[in-house]
């Protein structure tokens, strides 16, 4: 008999090779096409790129260009900044959670998930109004809020595993509150801090509505010009090799904090 | 313990602000002003908000797109669930959760240019279709990390109990594990409708001229500048979503 359960997987696998990897892998193919000539009666898609020719000139575009070098940096500045302070702010909300008691730990949970259920634009709307004009501020601002509440969940989803009779047992035997937390809370909570971190990297450095709405040009980030590329100057070919060149950073990013992850664990 | 007052006063800031964004919104959204200054209680965007027949085309389609993606994805998804919980495999459930972490920008983009090779092949425009397949190929990932959480807490004995007093497979999922499940499924159906009916990233790209989505109209408005329609559409969105959150726990309670 084969087993029914196989049979199970295959819708999820089929729209998974259609709709996610058969994609991909499209990009990787998209960034090693010569550039379309962007005007003229050919076929709808040959205008953006030419089949069947092979150039590795979008790439080396984007790696060599000063332009498209700040670019890349500015957003890591970006996403650097947004993580450390999403993580400050994530563990604080987390940690109160963790230490309240069951009845208010649903209402502070609610309540860190609340925001979520709004649309992204419609929460970027809001910050916009606090700040009235736009800036680095409104931007690092923006992506924190809209990430803390993914990172503070998280957070507190490990924390909830540390049983709090080990900080009771370090105080007994002497330790100050803070060396408790430091010695004990802080190393167990570890691999939620590390996995926070990994989203909020990931989605802070290839954030788009939050830059392009609280920014100036010079807040863009790569998701931004990518944007541009596709919509205004058809540049298909420029577009996926910015999105390859991200792609290929975000992984070597999260493989590399992977590795850290397991030598602190 | 000067310090840890500290703490709660920076804590009680920071939920203060992850709210202040949509109250503002709310709030403005009864100003007789266009812009952002008091000056009276008015309607006047609801008005412009009902009296506009594309944003309500815009949100009709929203809507089909959304539940449509809806019923696909939870059903698809919670189906691959079971599956991966009966015949776990790291590798198959690592690569299903691949698209959660690719950015968004990058699966809009790789979608359209799928799309676009296809349409070479096979005589068909961008459109609602489109919009409803890209949706449910991202929300299935959402599906299947909720649904698989519930699953870790579940007893496989219990179905091979029921195997063994002479259900057959589809019964013993039917009668032990389904049941068992259904918090778990209709969490995962609310997050996939919130993810479809909010995305505009990808929606943005795989869209055509008949499949304006609601986040597409918002996005365009705000782009033309401060406009209290859209925060009259944002109060109505927030206040859906908050009734939708309410009438799904009261179903899970009773």
């Amino acid at each position: 008999m084969t087993r029914p359960w196989r049979l199970l997987l295959l819708p999820s696998l089929f729209l998974w090779l259609a709709g996610v990897l058969t994609p991909l892998v499209f990009v990787l193919r998209m960034s090693l096409y010569a550039h379309g000539e962007g005007s003229g009666e050919k076929h709808f898609d040959a205008l953006f790129y030419q089949p069947g020719t092979w150039s590795l000139q979008s790439i080396l575009t984007v790696l060599t260009e000063p332009f498209y070098q700040r670019l890349f940096a500015f957003t890591a500045l970006l996403a650097l900044t947004v993580t450390t302070l999403t993580l400050l702010c994530g563990y604080l909300l987390g940690y109160l959670v963790y230490r309240a008691t069951p009845k208010r730990k649903i209402l502070l949970i609610l309540l860190i998930a609340l925001p979520k259920f709004t649309n992204i634009l419609v929460f970027v709307f809001g910050v916009k109004m606090i700040f009235g004009a736009n800036g680095f501020f409104p931007v690092v601002a923006g992506e924190v809020l809209l990430l803390v509440p993914y990172a503070a969940l998280t957070i507190a989803a490990t924390l909830e595993t540390v049983p709090y009779h080990l900080v009771e047992a370090a105080r007994g035997l002497g330790a100050s509150p803070a060396a408790a937390f430091w010695r004990v809370t802080f190393p167990l909570s570890m691999p939620g801090v590390a996995a926070a971190a990994i989203l909020t990297i990931l989605w802070s450095a290839s954030g788009f509505l939050g830059p392009y709405l609280l920014g100036e040009p010079v807040h863009y980030t790569v998701a931004v010009e990518v944007e541009r590329q596709v919509r205004q100057n058809l540049n298909w070919t420029l577009a996926a090799a910015l999105n390859v060149v991200l792609i290929a950073l975000l992984a070597g990013g999260a493989y590399t904090m992977s590795l850290l992850r397991r030598r602190l664990a | 313990m000067k310090q840890s007052r500290f703490l709660g006063l920076f804590a009680a800031l920071v939920y203060a602000f992850l709210h202040v964004p949509l109250l503002l919104l709310c709030a403005f959204s009864f100003n007789s002003s266009k812009f952002t200054v008091w000056e009276g209680f008015s309607l006047e965007w609801y008005r412009q908000m009902f009296a506009d027949t594309q944003l309500a085309e815009a949100a009709w389609n929203s809507l089909v797109i959304a539940l449509a993606s809806t019923v696909l994805s939870t059903i698809i998804g919670t189906l691959c669930a079971y599956g991966l919980w009966k015949r776990g495999s790291k590798w198959l459930s690592g690569s299903l959760y691949l698209s959660l972490v690719t950015p968004e920008i990058v699966t809009g983009i790789s979608m359209l240019a799928f799309f676009q090779w296809v349409f070479r092949y096979w005589q068909v425009q961008l459109g609602m279709h489109t919009v409803i397949l890209a949706h449910v190929a991202f929300s299935i990932a959402y599906v299947l990390l909720v649904v698989m959480a519930r699953l870790r807490t579940a007893e496989p004995a219990l179905e091979e109990a029921a195997l063994d007093l002479g259900a057959n497979e589809w019964q013993a999922f039917k009668l032990v594990t389904l049941p068992m499940l259904k918090p778990g499924i209709a969490a995962a159906a609310l997050l996939a409708f919130t993810v479809s009916f909010d995305d505009y990233v990808i929606t943005a790209m795989v869209a055509g001229v008949d499949s304006e989505t609601l986040p597409m109209v918002l996005y365009a408005m705000a782009r033309r500048g401060a406009n209290p329609v859209v925060s009259a559409i944002s109060t109505v969105i927030f206040l859906g979503f908050g009734a939708l959150i309410l009438i799904s726990d009261r179903m899970q309670k009773a």
